[in-house]
């Protein structure tokens, strides 16, 4: 039984089941985008997708579900990236990367460290707006900020990776 | 490299996300997950093996240095809540961006006098003869020594004095390659320069308060973060708990929420976070947290007369200042009176000419000192160049366009919606990648999606073929009942209440026009979009489905 049909069935709530299952790919993706690890991936949007139903009713009429959402999975990536002490044993397994065969792959793996190196809100900021293609007024509603602010949080991060992996930014 | 080409390289760097399994929720169990007995005593066994292993590690990484008290709380000054005139420095980021270009963007340091609110910018803000490691910050304005130096709240001491900024080994290496990393701290007055830690994991400032400074390590291949408390003084280096992380939202203590966001510490380490989203109507709070209390600055309602929006924040003996999301006020929060002031801010760098968009946003950058600021007045960027300025949309006379008739019938009850055809297009553009596809008929194409959804906004695009080259006229209707489209986007303008929408510019030959937006139908059904322009009228029928449109 999947989380969805599990909260229809104990509360008849047909509205939650039908208005979050086209949301979680892309839930699926963020949390892919912010953790890089597939099993984690998975764990977080559970978690987040409980979350979700337990705030449900307290969702206004005319709400952004989809910003509403992700932003309970961006929540609950941010913790686990603070909480990662116990996974230790998942990231041994995760980290190992082949060596890179060509240039591109080579810039590919320097552009995820990069990435992976911006403190959270600035990756989430990327993530959203580039690996989600969410337009800046829904990045803003999950980052809890308005539409120019996550534009700005967004600019601000690319600066930050030009300076990071300046080879793979330059205009030229 | 443009928006299009990183957003490729991201892709290709982060990689796709594989097959992940739906998730799986079991209601009896009240969010508790049902595993077996055994699980929890295997679980409870490997718990404690990690943690031993947890803290062998961290004894075995621990830097052989003496741990030396933390310093001496300091000073603050003793200003009166009232004390103003003062001026507060801000570090005011103007950003400008067309499609397809990467944005410009300035950052002016300077002080918005209060109460009177006018910004005014430092000419003498200068902070290249200070050591930086090669990161460039934003400035920070200490007080103490009445100068700017390249650091940030987070990486100032507590006393306006030193700053801390982070060195990656070799010289000129990146997070993509380096070996080391070295955490420095400068006086200011003198200039010193001193290593005071040097870690082979990548080091993360935190923040530095009365406790010492607060940073964290990542190695550089990734894995676990920690966290380490650092004596300025002597560099003794000793871990800390993870929940002294200032970003970390204490959950056990806030009300339950599913939207919070982290504003900013102050140096007396008290952590701001907003509760809430910021949908209209939705009912939100901004609140303090330390050492687990939690003092709720505001409640409100987004939208609601306040406008208190805050996003950075800077604590002097003034209070609690914050910058707003708009960049229109500057706040003030008084812990003694719980009370909460604004003062309405002029003087911001002007938006620059010929760009799409525009943006000024700042934030508090130390205390608020005694007296007014005099400096100059800030300039703006300088008007977008080529190649692809945007210029001004022209003047356009819709009449003739709106006056055409609206050919749009409705349909038969129980008829099949007419949905058009995809075509397929040869789409050539003057920058970014377009779909090359859409529904309709030449020269017009609506495009971007293949279906279409009711709950929610969702990408749009209308590709004009470049055979014709003026303005065109948007107009929707739904064809099995009540509803329409409504629009938006740059570039566009909007013509009636009704939904109807003009584009000014399209294709300019040889390039295809190219308007990217969004739509939002008000119910599902079959929809009809009638082009017009003033060679042609061209219609693609959609069909609506029920629901939020998929991700992606």
């Amino acid at each position: 039984m999947t989380a969805l049909e599990g909260l229809t069935e104990a509360n008849q709530d047909r509205p939650f089941a039908d208005l979050v299952t086209p949301l979680v790919p892309a839930a699926q993706r963020l949390a892919y985008g912010m953790l890089q690890n597939a099993h984690e991936s998975e764990d977080a949007v559970q978690e987040a997708t409980f979350k979700a139903w337990r705030a449900f009713p307290r969702l206004r009429e005319g709400s952004n579900l989809r910003a509403w959402f992700l932003t309970i999975v961006a929540n609950e990536c941010r913790q686990r990236r603070r909480n990662r002490w116990w996974s230790i044993l998942k990231l041994g397994a995760t980290v190992v990367e082949e060596p890179p065969h060509s240039g591109t792959a080579e810039d590919a793996m320097d552009l995820r460290r990069a990435v992976n190196r911006l403190p959270a809100e600035m990756k989430l900021a990327i993530v959203l707006r580039y690996y989600l293609d969410l337009p800046f007024d829904e990045v803003g509603r999950v980052l809890g900020v308005n539409g120019n602010a996550a534009r700005a949080r967004v600019h601000r991060a690319l600066v930050r990776l030009r300076v990071e992996v300046p080879e793979m930014l330059s205009d030229e | 490299m443009n928006e299009n080409e990183f957003r490729d390289r991201l892709r290709g760097a982060l990689g796709e996300p594989p097959p992940l399994s739906s998730p799986v929720f079991t209601p009896s169990s009240g969010g508790a997950r049902a595993y077996p007995r055994g699980m929890a005593v295997l679980a409870f066994v490997l718990a404690l093996l990690l943690v031993i292993v947890l803290v062998a590690t961290r004894v075995a990484m621990r830097p052989q240095s003496t741990n030396l008290p933390a310093t001496k709380p300091s000073p603050v000054a003793q200003a009166a809540p009232d004390s103003f005139p003062c001026a507060l420095p801000v570090d005011a980021v103007s950003v400008a961006e067309n499609p397809g270009q990467n944005p410009a963007m300035s950052v002016s340091l300077g002080f918005v006098n209060i109460p009177a609110g006018g910004f005014q910018v430092d000419p003498s803000a200068r902070v290249g003869d200070l050591p930086t490691g090669g990161a460039g910050y934003a400035g920070f304005y200490s007080a103490e020594l009445k100068r700017w130096v390249p650091a940030s709240t987070r990486t100032m001491s507590p006393d306006g004095r030193a700053y801390v900024y982070i060195a990656l080994l070799p010289p000129g290496a990146s997070y993509s390659n380096f070996t080391s990393s070295e955490l420095h701290v400068v006086d200011v007055a003198t200039k010193a320069d001193r290593k005071v830690w040097t870690s082979r994991d990548g080091i993360e400032m935190l923040g530095w308060d009365s406790a010492g400074i607060l940073a964290a390590t990542v190695p550089a291949r990734g894995g676990v973060r920690l966290l380490w408390r650092i004596d300025p003084a002597g560099g003794g280096v000793s871990p800390a708990p993870q929940d002294a992380d200032p970003t970390h939202a204490p959950f056990t203590a806030l009300p339950r929420v599913s939207n919070f966001s982290y504003l900013g510490t102050d140096t007396q380490g008290r952590s701001v976070f907003r509760l809430g989203s910021r949908d209209p109507g939705v009912k939100y709070s901004v609140v303090i947290v330390q050492s687990g209390q939690v003092t709720t600055m505001y409640t409100g309602v987004v939208g609601d007369s306040t406008d208190f929006d805050p996003q950075a924040i800077y604590a002097d003996a003034h209070g609690l200042w914050l910058g707003n999301a708009d960049g229109a006020l500057v706040w003030l929060w008084s812990p003694s009176s719980a009370s909460l002031r604004s003062f309405k801010v002029s003087g911001l760098p002007p938006a620059p000419s010929g760009y799409a968009y525009t943006n000024v946003s700042f934030g508090p950058a130390g205390e608020c000192v005694p007296g007014v600021f005099t400096g100059a007045a800030a300039t703006g960027l300088p008007p977008a160049t080529s190649p692809t300025p945007s210029p001004p949309p022209p003047t356009i006379d819709w009449t003739s366009l709106t006056a055409k008739p609206l050919n749009l019938q409705s349909l038969p009850a129980g008829a099949p919606c007419p949905v058009s055809t995809q075509v397929d297009l040869t789409v050539k553009a003057q920058s970014g990648k377009w779909p090359n596809y859409g529904f309709g008929q030449a020269p017009g194409y609506i495009s971007g999606q293949v279906m279409w959804y009711s709950a929610g906004p969702q990408g749009v695009v209308i590709l004009i073929d470049p055979k014709y080259t003026g303005p065109v006229l948007v107009r929707t209707r739904r064809l099995d009942g009540e509803g329409l489209i409504a629009w938006s986007g740059q570039g566009s303008t909007s013509l009636s209440s009704d939904g109807a929408m003009g584009l000014p510019q399209t294709s300019s030959p040889p390039y295809w026009g190219t308007w990217a937006g969004s739509m939002t139908p008000s119910a599902p059904g079959c929809y009809g979009i009638q082009l017009d322009g003033t060679s042609f009228s061209s219609i693609a029928v959609i069909s609506v489905s029920k629901g939020p449109p998929p991700p992606g």
